[in-house]
């Protein structure tokens, strides 16, 4: 019989502020969602997902984070389900499995969660860096530049700064 | 911070992502999008025009900055998964995304 669980995380970048519309270019107005529209989306994720995949074996989980670097509670947790395994497994490949729940394995765990953590808001980082970045180089370039000699960050940065 | 520094040569972030990091951060204007949004270069949604800000940048799901990002935290993290002993297996390309139904 095979008690293998399956875990699907749906993994979501969501814009902390509120705006978007037609008006004004589609641009922001400045408010931003608290720390509960991370956790709306989630619960709108789960609403969607979550029965379909438990219909044939599967547990589904949202994993949902800002371009601010918020991370959204369910996500946090699934974190902390890891710390804790990557905690268990230097334990026991230490051989100091008796240890397991002193407060030496508690700040152990501790410091691996905030790793992890960290580890997760450096990446959020870059990939808003990179979502910025690409998107910029990947659009034609502005009109005054010769048509068909692609600009160089270099340039870009010169001419923007000279406006 | 110190993670994202020259000297570490894996992490460290490049001198346009730093740049667009940092001015993304302080709420600055972005030079290199500003360029963009003298010249009312649309985006590749076609709806909007770029803005020195970002905002609309940050909000739009149908460039390919916004996968590759997307992509890129997804790679993490099931590395960290794997590091943890688990058999992961990552989906880049589904059939339908949220994109569609958030618009």
């Amino acid at each position: 019989m095979d008690l293998t669980t399956y875990l699907v995380i749906d993994f979501w970048i969501c814009c902390d502020h509120i705006g978007n519309s037609t008006v004004n270019n589609g641009h922001l107005n400045g408010k931003m969602h608290t720390n509960d529209h991370l956790h709306a989306r989630a619960g709108a994720k789960n609403s969607k997902y979550k029965e379909d995949y438990a219909a044939v074996g599967t547990v589904f989980a949202p994993a949902i984070v800002s371009v601010a670097g918020q991370i959204c509670p369910e996500f946090l947790r699934l974190l902390w389900v890891l710390a804790d395994n990557q905690t268990h497994n230097y334990y026991a490949l230490i051989g100091a499995e008796e240890e397991i729940g002193s407060e030496a394995f508690t700040r152990s765990r501790a410091r691996t969660f905030n790793f992890n953590k960290t580890t997760i808001g450096k990446v959020i980082a870059y990939a808003t860096a990179t979502r910025l970045h690409l998107c910029m180089h990947s659009t034609a370039p502005p009109s005054r530049r010769q048509p068909g000699r692609p600009i160089s960050s270099a340039e870009c940065l010169m001419h923007g700064a000279s406006y | 911070m110190a993670d994202m520094s020259a000297q570490r040569s894996v992490t460290r972030f490049n001198l346009d992502l730093w740049i667009s990091f940092f001015c993304r951060s302080m709420g600055t204007p972005i030079l290199m999008l500003q360029a963009h949004a003298e010249a009312r270069t649309m985006c590749s949604c076609k709806n909007f025009s770029l803005d020195p800000q970002s905002n609309h940048v940050l909000a739009c799901k149908k460039h390919i900055g916004a996968t590759r990002g997307h992509n890129h935290v997804m790679d993490v993290l099931a590395q960290l998964a794997r590091n943890t002993g688990y058999s992961v297996r990552v989906n880049h390309k589904v059939s339908t995304t949220a994109a569609a139904s958030n618009n």
